[in-house]
């Protein structure tokens, strides 16, 4: 159970806040959406054949300091169980290149790449990291949509890392606080 | 006259050097106007019953190897539509909400439990992530309690409220931020109640955070109204401000010297120190009055009544001085009870009295010597009716025999009832009545089982496999045993965890319980996995027999079975049901050590044993009385009343001093009735008009938020008023029987 909850929190922190691989001009603007006190929940399922959990999040982010750079902060839960975010996402120079340090405190995975595109108001972005219990590298696909500055909504999918196949995780919606 | 033991020399020293003495009182008050800003609070309830006994080692145990049950808060939720969609999703909401809030360190509530997927393996929800019907919620409740039977301890049997158990944040329930986090959790509370949907905060924490409200409204508002209350009655002695004005002036200097002093030496007040002001301030008012009536007199035929301060110094300051001392033995004589908290008590208590006792040394005759600077003269007549109250006593001197023998019919009834009456200590008498926790909580001990469990810790013998066949042979024999003494589901441990995986055909594994986060073993298994936990439902409504009659049928049974040296039974009921019964006990005994102490003590003050018996069945009389009207009406004697009484002797001692310091002046020129009747009159007016002013002031008390508090100051206003009694009419008795 807590492994599936910690897979399944671990692809859904890191597609709610990674950042697109956007246009240097919507980077800030992005940053801008994303930055605030946000509360989310949504209904997930953590692993291909599990049943749906619950999951709600708090966030707090902000880019006062540097306008390229999002420093992320807040925690979800799933059932029993609550995980800590913290780390940033930064945009590099005037390339559609960003780079984030946000699993901290997930020790069982292990951060590799972390990557993506935009398209309107959806941010695509696709992450890979080393699962230590399934001891299999895992990919995960979001899609960030913007809803105005008061809402936005991640849509999560995932591979299972038996079969390799990818699979819905869900979708959580933010709503400002 | 009676010997002060030297210590009326202070007053002198102080009246002989009055700009000096003005200087350093002045100082001292600025410096503890200080101490007071930097004055703590402290709204701990379970240190009340830490003696250093192995009951509370075991306590200490339980929380250090497993986990601070102290620190859980409970959210309850009330709504006649739990079992409903709608219901279920409101109290979804509470948990995710509470869940993550960053004072809050983890939740349990039925959204945390879990069970083990037969089909696919691993652990899932044991709460389906929605809802589609109304009929598909009461189905789940149904299956929820069937399948995990300790689920029910999670919501009500009528499935009309449920609760969220927090485990807050260590630093965030710290004295100094605990008030600010609980009404965090309130607003948090009410933001989510909905139409129908009602909630609140319960638990060890918010008790704590109340008394600590409860303490400061009562410093803030009861204590300046004792105090004007007592200016008030003083005023109307008098009918005169300034005289009014001059004995309320040694009660609020040592107010300010003991709260500064408090607050310079970092000592929290608490819900037991927290009477410890208006005692101050009533103690110092009474013995300010016994000075400044005998300087009255002595003044108002001199031009000049500086003088006669020194005398009254010298007449009336060793009477202060022993009243003083055996006001501060019966308070140490709580240190005897060898609980902390009641030392404290003690030890501070008896700091307060020599303050106070110093404040009214020096303060009221500089206080005086000021005033008459200013041109201040007292006025005699205002008190001099009081006299009247004297002569019915002055007439049943004739008949010393029957009043003597009356008492002693009253005592022996009283007698009865201290061997009688019943003890009781609950946490619920700590709380105000009608504030919003202790409706929680009242209502959470009616409905819920386990509010507070009682915990058997078994110690593994294999340390170095926690799921060795030795580890669990010997924990499902113990478990066994204890469903022979406890229904079946009113406890719960690991076995429920292997239960649920064994249900899917498989088996526990310790892989299995270091999947799951510390939060939630520290509730089974101890961090070096050398010793579990089993947690039996209580209810908080036992009485300590019936504790210890279950507990010694289950003792039996373990030892029944050799388990008995592998586990250590503990919990809040052991505390309750032996801890307090045992500290109750050692309070009556701290309590004869005050009477015993305080008698040898005006013996030896008196230079005479006869004086000191004769004060012995008037001082004991008043206890024994309050201890006969409270079999009378009922009341179990709680922490409170017996503190109470042992204090309220320290202070109804007082008059019987005075009035045999009064006696003893008189006997070196009168015959000894003559000197009786002289004292009876000299010191009636005194000894009533303290007695109404002590009364006044624990009066205002009565109307504490804290009903220990209330409790106290209410027994101790019976004992003085007893005490008036037996001294006006008991103690000349006995003084002319004995002389």
């Amino acid at each position: 159970m807590f492994r599936t909850f910690l897979m399944a929190a671990t692809t859904v922190s890191m597609l709610t806040f990674a950042p697109p691989s956007m246009s240097a001009a919507n980077a800030a603007n992005i940053f801008d959406k994303l930055a605030g006190s946000w509360r989310g929940s949504g209904i997930i399922t953590p692993s291909i054949d599990s049943d749906e959990e619950t999951i709600r999040c708090r966030m707090k982010n902000n880019n006062d300091k540097d306008p390229n750079k999002l420093v992320l902060s807040g925690s979800c839960g799933v059932g029993g169980f609550r995980f800590s975010l913290r780390g940033w996402i930064q945009k590099n120079g005037n390339k559609n290149s960003y780079t984030a340090s946000m699993f901290q405190s997930l020790a069982s995975l292990k951060t590799e790449t972390f990557a993506g595109k935009t398209s309107g108001n959806k941010l695509n972005l696709v992450y890979k990291g080393f699962d230590k219990l399934s001891k299999q590298t895992i990919s995960a696909r979001l899609a960030v949509v913007s809803r105005g500055v008061e809402k936005f909504e991640v849509q999560v999918s995932r591979t299972d890392p038996e079969s390799g196949k990818l699979f819905k995780v869900g979708t959580i919606k933010f709503a400002k606080k | 006259m009676i010997s002060g033991f030297g210590l009326q020399n202070i007053g002198i020293l102080a009246i002989r050097n009055p700009i000096i003495s003005t200087v350093i009182i002045v100082i001292l008050t600025l410096t503890s106007l200080f101490g007071v800003s930097r004055l703590g609070f402290s709204g701990d309830n379970i240190e009340i019953l830490r003696d250093g006994s192995q009951e509370m080692a075991d306590y200490d145990h339980l929380i250090s190897t497993f986990r601070s049950f102290n620190n859980d808060a409970i959210v309850l939720m009330q709504s006649d539509k739990l079992a409903t969609v709608e219901g279920i999703e409101a109290y979804r909401d509470l948990h995710f909400e509470f869940a993550l809030d960053e004072r809050v360190e983890s939740v349990l509530s039925l959204f945390s439990l879990v069970q083990y997927d037969k089909t696919k393996g691993g652990w899932k929800s044991a709460v389906p992530a929605r809802f589609e019907s109304d009929e598909e919620v009461v189905a789940f409740f149904d299956r929820i309690a069937a399948e995990i039977p300790s689920a029910q301890s999670l919501f009500g049997p009528d499935r009309d409220s449920a609760v969220v158990v927090l485990y807050s944040q260590a630093e965030a329930i710290v004295d100094a931020r605990i008030s600010d986090t609980m009404d965090a959790f309130t607003k948090l509370a009410k933001e989510l109640e909905t139409p129908g949907v009602t909630n609140s905060i319960a638990g060890q924490p918010a008790i704590r955070a109340d008394l600590i409200s409860n303490i400061l409204g009562d410093l803030k508002t009861l204590a300046p109204l004792a105090l004007v209350l007592c200016g008030i009655i003083a005023l109307a002695l008098f009918r005169n401000p300034v005289a009014a004005l001059l004995c309320a002036l040694p009660s609020i200097i040592s107010l300010i010297w003991f709260l500064g002093g408090a607050g310079l030496t970092g000592t929290d007040l608490n819900f037991l120190t927290n009477i410890l002001p208006v005692l101050l301030i009533v103690i110092v008012f009474a013995d300010t009055l016994h000075m400044y009536l005998k300087w009255q007199r002595l003044g108002l035929n001199d031009d000049d009544p500086i003088p006669s301060l020194e005398v009254v110094i010298n007449e009336i300051g060793p009477a202060c001085a022993v009243s003083s001392i055996t006001t501060a033995v019966a308070l140490l004589s709580l240190c005897l009870s060898g609980n902390f908290g009641l030392f404290e008590l003690g030890v501070v208590g008896a700091i307060a009295v020599i303050v106070g006792f110093l404040s009214v040394l020096v303060v009221l005759p500089l206080g005086c010597y000021w005033a008459v600077r200013a041109g201040f003269r007292p006025n005699r007549k205002a008190t001099e009716g009081l006299k009247i109250i004297a002569k019915p006593a002055v007439q049943l001197l004739k008949h010393k025999a029957a009043v003597i023998c009356v008492g002693l019919v009253f005592g022996a009834a009283g007698l009865y009832a201290h061997w009688n009456i019943d003890s009781r200590f609950a946490l619920l008498d700590y709380l105000g009545s009608h504030t919003q926790v202790a409706k929680s909580e009242s209502y959470i001990d009616d409905r819920y089982a386990g509010t507070t469990p009682l915990f058997a810790i078994v110690e593994l013998p294999d340390r170095s496999r926690l799921l060795s066949d030795e580890n669990t042979g010997l924990f499902y024999s113990i478990l066994d045993t204890i469903g022979t003494v406890f229904p079946a589901g009113s406890f719960y441990s690991l076995a429920d965890f292997a239960k649920e995986i064994e249900k899917g055909g498989g088996e526990i594994k310790e892989s299995d319980i270091d999947q799951v986060p510390r939060e939630l073993t520290s509730r089974f298994i101890a961090e070096d996995k050398s010793e579990v936990l089993i947690t039996i439902f209580s209810s908080a409504n036992r009485s300590a027999s019936e504790t210890r009659e279950q507990l010694e049928i289950f003792k039996a049974a373990l030892a029944e079975r050799n388990h008995l040296d592998a586990t250590t039974i503990t919990g809040f009921p052991i505390l309750a049901g032996i801890v307090a019964p045992r500290l109750m006990d050692k309070l009556r005994i701290s309590l004869l050590a005050a009477v015993s102490l305080s008698i040898l003590i005006i013996a030896a003050a008196a230079r005479s044993l006869k004086i000191g018996l004769a004060c012995l069945v008037p001082n004991l009389l008043p206890i024994l009385l309050v201890e006969l009207v409270l079999l009378l009406a009922g009341i179990p004697l709680n922490m409170s009343v017996t503190v109470a009484l042992t204090v309220a002797f320290g202070i109804a001692v007082n008059d019987s001093i005075h009035l045999a310091n009064q006696y003893m002046i008189g006997r070196d020129s009168d015959d000894p009735e003559g000197a009786i009747v002289s004292a009876l009159y000299e010191v009636t007016p005194a000894v009533f008009s303290t007695t109404l002013i002590l009364s006044g002031g624990l009066f205002i008390m009565m109307f504490s938020n804290l009903p220990a508090i209330t409790v106290f100051s209410g027994v101790m206003v019976l004992t003085l008023i007893l005490a008036l009694l037996a001294d006006i009419f008991q103690l000349p008795a006995y003084l002319a029987a004995l002389k």
